[in-house]
């Protein structure tokens, strides 16, 4: 049975007569009245006011905070239960608009989470209020709009950006999270240490929150998804709007290629078990919606054929300083401990491409690269034998058996990746994966003999 | 029957075999649901149009470009799949490792007879035959088959991958490779099971559901799809035999 919810955007009582799937709802979300169970603030609304599509500006960033939001809400099921019945009601300004472009928003969610998420559009009577009060953009020449999220991709992204002379609206979508907070501060003050002035940045805040004494509820957060594969629409959503209001159309998500690729470390990790947050079919789904419904932003990622390592050896670690670099962050469970964990995958990667770039060691709350016989049988021990046993696959394999190995790569053509390029690049970070292993850390290196 | 991967030298259609005994019937369920229908649907459609068009003209249809002849093919199929499960609301587990394999299949069945050209340099009219024999010569029958062994290797790979690592640096997989080897080696016996599918019965009923819509297709081949599954899963059970 799906779960059933809605977004009220008047008393909800008059909206489930108009609309008998909020009367219906198991769970009402709402970011605009006393009864609110999630905080939004956006700045550049202002601006965006004056494009002439605001309208539909506006309907997009509600509809991708009502899908981060029923994302959050929903758990998912162990193992072969992983994909989820969703029925979303959203109220939107211009309803035959959003039905016109329903199946490939449909598309779009089902490539980012491999959900059955139904949406249904009704018209508002008024429209969650999203405005903010004070706009980073006024005055601003931004010549572009750059997604920041505190990690080691987007700031590589920014330093290129910053060095070719662009002056990019950094778009950050705020994190709760204390350590993830303090990381994408920290990039902040960076980007402003090496090249004072020559950014805007639009910081937004959009999270549940049912504290409010009035509030509707919403789940604790002990039960809520921590998947979160949403989240990379709303930040694409934020993005979209503040090209809107800034007048260009020039937006980049700054991801390395293996993590755009989708493909999964192992079988077990197929589909959306993996991220593919900047999927380029993703991409061009998203663009392809922006487009129908009026809005000037074209997302792109120029970091498709580079991996990781070479983003921190080739980007970063010429420009800035290793304190700054690694002030970033990457971890999963960042916020858990006063340190990252060491053991999740974006933490293992991490710790290859600083190794790879000959800055030092970290510290992590486990040591899984030096002594991973400690942990067999963790999670952590499984994500360092996925990863080796995909690296040293990878780097064995013909053409045919990679693209057997990883049919998903096939999901790239459609986007106009060049499969032959994206090839080399991975069997490239499989060899960077592996010469650091061996080099670096013989009992690790031990596994892949 | 995860003690079978300490073993030395762990046999992988022993491992298979084990699998197949520990699932449940939600599970089974699980591999002919719409989903995968829909990937075997959207499979046998590109062979039927690629016998009717060609296969530049389905090429085409598919919005997918023309070089190399079988990676866009075998992505056009997929992502025609994709997009009718997304449409649908088709979405399951399975569906995911389903449509891995209308890829996998699909670049099987492109270089079926391929002189020993690689995967980027299949000719067209090499693909082209490849595919249109098997509505030509009557035998769609033999395209599910396909399908569902590579369904099969999609689905085990999983189960085998989920596990497997705990037991790495042990006896029977002291390295990643020995992983990969038994892993490798247990989605090639699951292809296998194709030759044991007696799928023939269901060749009138085959051609018929790809004059249909693909989302009416999925009532009319659940019972081809469930029997292909049973027999491919019996015959793994039996470890081959």
């Amino acid at each position: 049975m799906p779960v059933r919810l809605a977004v009220a955007s008047e008393p909800h009582e008059r909206a489930g007569r108009r609309c008998p799937q909020v009367g219906a709802a198991e769970l009402l979300l709402d970011w605009s009245s006393e009864r609110a169970n999630v905080r939004v603030g956006v700045p550049c609304l202002a601006e965006v006011a004056a494009s002439p599509a605001r309208d539909a500006a506006c309907d997009f960033l509600g509809v991708a905070i009502a899908l981060y939001a029923a994302d959050i809400a929903v758990r998912r099921g162990e193992r072969e239960a992983w994909s989820r019945d969703i029925e979303l009601t959203i109220p939107v300004r211009d309803v035959q608009s959003w039905d016109a472009v329903s199946t490939d928003l449909g598309r779009l969610t089902h490539l980012l989470t491999r959900d059955r998420i139904a949406l249904t559009f009704y018209p508002a009577a008024q429209c969650p209020d999203v405005t903010h009060a004070a706009s980073p953009l006024a005055g601003s020449e931004a010549d572009c709009v750059s997604m920041l999220s505190g990690g080691l991709d987007s700031l590589a992204g920014a330093v290129l950006l910053q060095q070719g002379g662009r002056r990019p609206a950094y778009v950050m979508h705020r994190s709760g999270n204390p350590t993830t907070r303090a990381a994408q501060n920290a990039v902040v003050a960076t980007i402003e240490r090496h090249w004072p002035a020559a950014g805007v940045m639009c910081e937004a805040t959009i999270a549940p929150d049912a504290r409010g004494a009035d509030a509707l509820p919403f789940p604790p957060p002990e039960e809520r998804e921590p998947s979160r594969r949403l989240r990379s629409l709303l930040f694409m959503a934020l993005a979209a709007v503040t090209a809107e209001g800034a007048g260009v159309d020039e937006v980049f998500m700054c991801e390395n290629g293996p993590m755009t690729t989708g493909v999964p470390l192992s079988a077990a990790r197929a589909g959306s078990m993996s991220t593919q947050s900047t999927h380029p079919a993703a991409l061009e789904c998203f663009n392809a919606i922006a487009a129908a419904l009026g809005l000037r932003a074209r997302i792109s990622n120029p970091f498709v054929y580079e991996t990781k390592s070479d983003l921190v050896r080739d980007v970063l670690a010429p420009v800035l300083s290793p304190e700054e670099i690694q002030a970033t962050v990457s971890c999963w469970a960042a916020g858990r401990a006063n340190r990252p964990c060491g053991g999740c995958v974006p933490c293992l990667q991490r710790a290859i491409a600083m190794a790879w770039a000959g800055l030092p060691a970290e510290a992590y709350m486990i040591d899984l690269l030096a002594s991973p016989r400690s942990y067999v049988g963790t999670d952590a021990w499984g994500n360092l034998v996925d990863l080796l046993r995909n690296a040293r696959q990878t780097a064995a394999s013909t053409d045919l058996e990679l693209l057997t190995t990883h049919p998903g790569l096939l999901s790239l053509q459609g986007p106009g990746l060049n499969l032959p390029d994206v090839v080399a690049m991975l069997r490239r970070n499989a060899e960077q994966t592996l010469t650091v292993v061996r080099d670096h850390f013989p009992e690790a290196a031990r596994l892949v003999r | 029957m995860r003690e079978l991967y300490a073993q030395p030298a762990p046999s992988p259609r022993e491992v298979v075999a084990r699998i197949v005994a520990a699932l449940d019937p939600d599970t089974r369920a699980g591999m002919s649901a719409p989903a995968p229908i829909t990937c075997l649907g959207t499979l046998m459609e590109g062979a039927q149009l690629v016998a009717e068009r060609g296969l530049a003209a389905t090429l085409d249809h598919l919005g997918a470009g023309r070089e190399p002849v079988a990676v866009q093919m075998a992505a056009g199929l997929h992502d025609r799949a994709e997009r009718i499960i997304a449409d649908e609301g088709f979405a399951s587990r399975f569906g995911d490792l389903a449509l891995e394999a209308v890829g996998t299949a699909a670049l099987a069945i492109a270089t079926l007879h391929s002189d020993g050209a690689g995967i980027m340099e299949v000719p067209l009219s090499v693909a082209e035959d490849n595919f249109a024999r098997f509505p030509r010569e009557g035998r769609l029958h033999d395209v599910a088959a396909l399908f569902v062994g590579h369904e099969l290797d999609r689905t085990f790979r999983h189960f085998v991958a989920r596990d497997v690592a705990d037991f790495v640096g042990c006896e029977g997989l002291p390295t990643v490779s020995h992983a990969n080897r038994l892993q490798d080696a247990v989605a090639a016996h699951c292809r296998e099971a194709r030759q044991a599918l007696t799928l023939d019965g269901y060749k009138d009923a085959l051609a018929f559901t790809l004059t249909v819509a693909p989302a009416e297709r999925v009532a009319l081949l659940q019972p081809v799809m469930a029997a292909a599954i049973d027999q491919g899963l019996a015959w793994l059970g039996a470890e081959g035999g």
